[in-house]
């Protein structure tokens, strides 16, 4: 009797304990945001949002980076830049957010303009850092993130 | 024997179940809290992804954004200046509020006192390996000031919140930094007694 109690105890207390942590933790992991990134090799370009990116440059400046991008909106969906967010990475996964000048060229399908961009980065890592555009949905969506990274 | 061991065994796990069930909290808002770090003005206090720290409290009876308008607030203007930094990924310190020892929650002040359009440190995005200093201005009672602390948070402010719902929606076990800001009650009276008519406040570092 004991020792059936013993094993009925040694089943039913892991269990007890870790079923509402396993479900936890797949609720944890369900609501991770997770990033599909889309790695631009040098020159070349990617679509995100409806629209085509090129890196045309990027300088350091006194206080962190400046960047040039080239984006041609692909539809009338790609004109619109409210769910974009531009940013910079070092290689250890650090970011830093990038301000857009404002700039007065409308945004047409098909044509090609020129964004520039600047942030703040600490001096130590303004000439390793990797522009990124990010997909930054008003609502959250429960796809993952698309992410254009641009290889320098 | 073995019977009175086990009746004694027996107590035991319901004084333990009794402590247990005592001290866990019954109700959401203290069960799921935010997991705060508590500190002090002027030394750095770090909860969750972000280190905040408090410069210093001024305290004004009116504000002049723009030389020209004149705001006041229902009590006084508590300007606390800090500066704040983040681990890894830009995030904002969009959650701030002033605690009173009473219990009372001030949010941000809703008028625009910042300068030129300047913004509150909460509306700057903060980067890792970088500092950025600025105001969180709060409108207060002048009795309320003494003993006062500042409750920080990276949790954005989320539109689901109701109107006048407080904590703000999603503040489930959310990092929190809590800053006593080490106002006596003679350093209170002393604050709004000197406190100035009209003052500028510039806004956060850009």
């Amino acid at each position: 009797m004991t020792a059936r109690a013993a094993v009925a105890l040694a089943v039913l207390l892991p269990l007890a304990v870790g079923a509402p942590l396993w479900e936890q933790l797949r609720y944890n992991d369900r609501h991770r945001v997770r990033e599909a990134v889309t790695t631009v090799p040098q020159g070349g370009s990617g679509v995100l949002d409806h629209a085509s990116w090129r890196l045309l440059s990027v300088r350091r400046t006194a206080t962190g980076v400046r960047v040039r991008l080239a984006k041609t909106p692909l539809d009338q969906d790609g004109e619109s830049g409210l769910e974009l967010a531009f940013e910079v990475r070092d290689r250890s996964g650090r970011r830093w957010m990038l301000r857009q000048d404002l700039s007065g060229a409308l945004s047409r399908p098909g044509h090609a303009e020129t964004m520039t961009l600047r942030g703040d980065v600490p001096a130590g890592v303004a000439d390793q850092v990797e522009p990124e555009v990010r997909h930054s949905p008003l609502k959250p969506e429960p796809r993952p993130v698309p992410v254009l990274r641009f290889r320098r | 024997m073995r019977r009175v061991a086990a009746i004694l065994l027996g107590l035991a796990l319901v004084v333990v179940a009794g402590w247990v069930k005592a001290h866990t909290p019954d109700d959401y808002d203290h069960r799921y809290g935010p997991l705060a770090s508590a500190g002090h003005s002027g030394a750095p206090v770090t909860a969750g992804a972000f280190t905040v720290r408090v410069d210093g409290v001024t305290v004004a009876r009116s504000a002049t954004p723009d030389r020209k308008e004149v705001l006041r607030p229902d009590g006084v203007f508590v300007i606390v200046t800090a500066a704040a930094t983040i681990r890894r990924v830009p995030t904002r310190l969009a959650t701030a509020y002033l605690r009173t020892r009473n219990g009372y929650e001030y949010r941000e002040s809703v008028k625009n006192v910042i300068a030129e359009n300047g913004d509150p440190l909460s509306a700057v995005a903060l980067g890792p390996g970088l500092w950025r200093r600025g105001p969180f201005v709060f409108e207060v009672p002048p009795s309320e000031l003494a003993g006062s602390t500042l409750v920080v948070s990276d949790r954005p402010v989320n539109e689901k919140d109701p109107p006048g719902g407080f904590p703000p929606y999603g503040f489930e076990l959310t990092a929190q930094a809590e800053i006593a800001l080490r106002i006596g009650e003679a350093r209170a009276r002393r604050l709004v007694a000197n406190a100035p008519e009209r003052v500028t406040i510039p806004g956060a570092d850009s």
